[in-house]
């Protein structure tokens, strides 16, 4: 294990442990429903990540795998049997369809944009299918049966505590499988995908063993927090889990947040879940509403225009910066890290004024 | 038999239109290899703009071509000039999801403007029908089939014979020698790209009469854009407008024939069959 990963290893442990245990210190409250919430999306953006920054495909499926998830629980909790049970299905499902469509992609060699439309086409067919058939309740949507018992063997969880754990596990499990991938030679291969197809390709990289391992693993955690989100919901609205809006929130957030790195959507997630609902709740009331999704979306796109890379890439930048300049003052010695980062800014720098 | 002239005859209607939206993209896609994820969206606001143009001063809606128009013209150069060109040197998804804040942008900025109720445009035509052996034609869509049909023309003689239209096509075919042979890419960027919008423009004056719409009506406009340019093969402007009638023709026989959601689901599983048999769309071109 390099230090950079053990180090952020370490921190993402150590975070983990901390957050754990934020809801015994706030208690029930809108806090919880929002950090919840943060919480689902930070997952949710970095398992998008895995195929979306780190892979380059920018694939719009994904609400395929949250509908999975959604409804997989669902049903099985409305059969009587276990959602748990339908989570393994949903993992299934969203696998096998994510392993099709990126096969697809592979085996007709298409180009990025082509590939982000269809799967674009697949989400709304996705949902027009959903919405469809009454047995998953059709336009008005589905809700998970309430006991008012805590079962957690067949996920009746009445304390949000409970809802607030999962979520930060599989939040936590999201990450460290960003991280994983990041350090190791899976997740460089999904890289130089990225960066160069046919360069990769001529180095021995197999882009169809990338594109459809990369999307297997966003699938299946994908489907995951998508059934982890409805049974928080404890309601499936097809038009939130079924809808290309949502993963295009997603990947608005990842590529905020800084769609390159590991941390990127996370931070992306961190800052506009809660600024949408900010936003909605101070405002909605004093300005007309509309206004918080103006102000959103315009914050999207000055963030594109003027932070290269995503704010997270900005973070870093200033901190490069604030590096060197105690260096030049000659206070100490430059680290490897930073030396490494300035020879990575340099590499990138010369890659751009190619 | 009937039924089936008459599905057919609102299908080639309606694609016609939708041709015309999907050219709009596709000469923008062609010449700047942008991809707008707000298309549709820009012509929700043609369309709110022409209601804007009728309540305040009774425009009749087509007459209202004449001054959204060219308003969506420079709109777009604005738009492409400011948002768009800055990220020319970096990744192409990059743009996209540009398009996408533009997107919710546009979307809030009509729902401050106008309220979330579902408008119509209303039209001296809007009760105008023509009976044709036994097939009822609307004229609204009739009226919007033959604007586009006559913008479409109107754009093929233009690329054909102007020189705006020849650097067009140099830029489509090869940005580096039609740079070296004096044309202005800059120029030629910006230029399209306003073009691009001012046709979505004319299909959303033509359309406003004919449908309802709401701030959130663009992105399901975008998805068909998408579809039909795909289908068309990306960057072949013919190919696209083919495709527009095709996807006419399917999504009004997924409304006639099959009632609900399968029905609507019928053009994207045509587009899904088509494209697993040719994955560079029908007419594509290896661009």
């Amino acid at each position: 294990m390099t230090p950079a990963m053990r180090s952020q290893t370490i921190g993402l442990a150590v975070a983990a442990v901390v957050l754990a245990f934020v809801p015994l210190l706030i208690g029930e409250t809108y806090t919880l429903d929002v950090l919840i919430r943060i919480l689902l999306f930070v997952g949710l953006c970095s398992a998008w990540n895995i195929v979306g920054g780190m892979a380059g495909q920018l694939a719009f499926a994904h609400s395929l795998y949250i509908a999975a998830g959604a409804y997989s629980v669902g049903v099985f909790a409305n059969l009587g049997l276990s959602p748990w049970l339908g989570l393994v299905l949903a993992v299934i499902i969203s696998v096998a369809l994510g392993m099709l469509i990126a096969w697809l992609s592979a085996r007709f060699a298409l180009p990025h944009l082509s590939f982000a439309l269809i799967t674009l086409a697949f989400s709304e067919l996705g949902l027009l299918v959903v919405v469809s058939f009454k047995f998953l309740g059709g336009p008005s949507g589905m809700s998970v049966p309430y006991t008012g018992n805590d079962n957690f063997f067949n996920y009746e969880i009445t304390s949000d505590f409970v809802h607030y754990w999962i979520a930060l596990a599989l939040a936590v499990l999201s990450l460290g499988v960003g991280l994983v991938l990041w350090y190791t030679r899976l997740g460089i291969q999904f890289r130089s995908v990225k960066d160069n197809e046919r360069a990769a390709s001529a180095l021995g990289v197999s882009p169809l063993r990338v594109k459809v391992t990369s999307m297997s693993i966003s699938a299946a955690l994908t489907a995951l927090l998508g059934g982890a989100y409805a049974m928080y919901m404890g309601f499936i609205d097809p038009h939130f889990f079924a809808s290309p809006t949502l993963i295009i929130q997603i990947i608005l957030f990842s590529a905020v947040g800084g769609m390159g790195t590991v941390w990127g959507p996370a931070l992306g997630a961190v800052l506009l879940v809660p600024m949408s609902d900010f936003l909605r709740t101070q405002f909605g009331g004093t300005l007309p509403p509309g206004a918080h999704v103006v102000f959103y979306g315009v914050f999207v796109i000055l963030v594109i225009l003027l932070a290269r890379g995503g704010l997270l890439d900005l973070v870093q930048r200033l901190v490069r910066r604030a590096r060197k300049r105690s260096v030049s003052r000659g206070s100490e010695v430059k680290s490897a890290d930073s030396v490494l980062a300035s020879d990575a800014e340099m590499t990138e720098k010369a890659g751009r004024n190619k | 038999m009937e039924l089936l002239i008459q599905v057919l005859v609102q299908g080639v209607l309606f694609g016609g239109t939708l041709g015309l939206i999907a050219l709009g993209a596709s000469i923008v896609y062609s010449v700047s290899g942008v991809v707008n994820f707000a298309h549709g969206d820009f012509m929700v606001l043609a369309m709110y703009l022409t209601l804007t143009l009728y309540t305040l001063f009774g425009f009749e809606p087509y007459l209202s071509l004449l001054i959204v128009g060219p308003l969506m013209y420079f709109l777009g150069q604005a738009v492409f000039r400011w948002l768009l060109r800055p990220l020319a040197d970096r990744h192409v998804l990059l743009v996209a999801q540009l398009t996408l804040g533009i997107v919710f942008a546009m979307q809030g900025i009509l729902l401050l403007a106008y309220g979330g109720e579902v408008q119509r445009v209303p039209s001296a035509l809007a009760t105008v029908n023509f009976d044709i052996g036994g097939v009822v034609i609307r004229a609204a869509p009739l009226v919007a089939f033959v604007i586009s049909l006559i913008f479409a023309v109107g754009f093929w003689v233009m690329l054909q014979y102007t020189d705006y239209g020849r650097s067009v096509r140099a830029v489509h075919q090869n940005p580096a020698a039609a740079a070296r042979m004096g044309v202005r890419i800059k120029t030629v960027q910006y230029r399209t790209f306003g073009l691009g919008l001012a046709m979505v423009a004319v299909a959303g004056v033509a359309l406003a009469p004919t449908v309802p719409f709401e701030p959130t009506s663009g992105l399901q406009y975008t998805l068909t854009t998408f579809i039909i340019m795909i289908l068309g093969g990306m960057g072949n402007h013919l190919g696209t407008l083919i495709a527009g009638l095709l996807i006419g023709i399917a999504t009004a026989v997924g409304e006639v024939y099959i009632s609900g959601p399968v029905g609507q689901m019928f053009p994207l599983l045509l587009f899904v069959a088509v494209l697993l048999f040719r994955p560079k769309g029908l007419f594509g071109t290896a661009s």
